[in-house]
């Protein structure tokens, strides 16, 4: 499907990056896990990583992006909206602990735990 | 009541004005007042039941048959932390439906309340399962002083 497929997904994306001026921005649409006809554009995720949110509440920041697609969720334009906001502190929190966990996955392929690999300070 | 109270004003304040004698201006009169007081009402209903107990859920559906992915969720979050709940199926009353929504300024169901304060849907619910910051909460709200 191109982009033109999807009118609201894309109007949804741009509105939010516009907004939150985002460090990573996705937006999922889930429709095809509910009932509704194929191709539908009802059911959305939006997961959006935004200095914006620092000094928010988890509410708060929910609301804002709440407020910020009130085009779509309070019409119903679209008929549900899961949200995921994180801070970029979180979002850095995150991506190390995802790295650190496949790093575990790796190891765990074998009986024994493989050392870390050297980072190159031997013999200073 | 309210509603009477107000068809009977508009009526003497129609009365008094020989312009206003168009019936449809009446009509619409009256049931601007009629739908005021109305929603007045069923704000007013809505803030009683949010406190009826420490914890309140607006779903879709009920506990046993949830009508929604997320009204599932957050039931089984609920079901999880161990706590006693009422809950609101707002299929069966579509004012009550739109009017939660008016209530706590937020477009989407579920919608949770501890000891009468609105605390979110099933995303925020689930953030705070797994923080743990759920669990306090329901600590402190009215649940163990049952």
């Amino acid at each position: 499907m191109s982009a033109a497929d999807r009118p609201v997904e894309n109007e949804i994306r741009q509105k939010l990056i516009k907004e939150y001026n985002p460090i990573h921005v996705e937006v999922i649409n889930e429709s095809h896990m509910h009932n509704v006809p194929k191709n539908s554009e009802s059911h959305f995720k939006v997961l959006v990583v935004s200095d914006v949110f620092t000094p928010l509440s988890l509410i708060e920041q929910h609301k804002h992006i709440n407020n910020t697609l009130a085009d779509y969720i309070g019409t119903g334009k679209i008929h549900a909206l899961s949200i995921v906001s994180r801070t970029p502190v979180q979002w850095d929190r995150i991506q190390k602990k995802k790295e650190l966990e496949q790093q575990q996955q790796q190891s765990n392929s074998s009986l024994v735990d493989p050392s870390p690999s050297c980072k190159g300070g031997f013999g200073k | 009541m309210n509603c009477l109270n107000n068809l009977y004003r508009a009526s003497r304040l129609i009365n008094s004005k020989s312009v206003f004698t168009d019936s449809l201006i009446v009509r619409s009169s009256v049931r601007r007042f009629c739908s005021a007081s109305t929603q007045e009402q069923l704000m007013a209903k809505i803030k009683q039941q949010v406190t009826e107990s420490p914890v309140v859920l607006y779903m879709k559906g009920t506990p046993e048959q949830p009508q929604c992915g997320f009204s599932n969720t957050v039931v089984r979050i609920l079901e999880a932390e161990g706590a006693t709940y009422t809950s609101h199926n707002v299929l069966a009353d579509s004012d009550l439906r739109e009017g939660i929504k008016t209530f706590s300024n937020w477009p989407t169901l579920p919608q949770v309340y501890i000891d009468g304060e609105f605390v979110g849907g099933a995303d925020i619910m689930m953030n705070m399962y797994k923080s743990g910051e759920l669990e306090t909460l329901l600590k402190n709200s009215g649940k163990n002083k049952n």
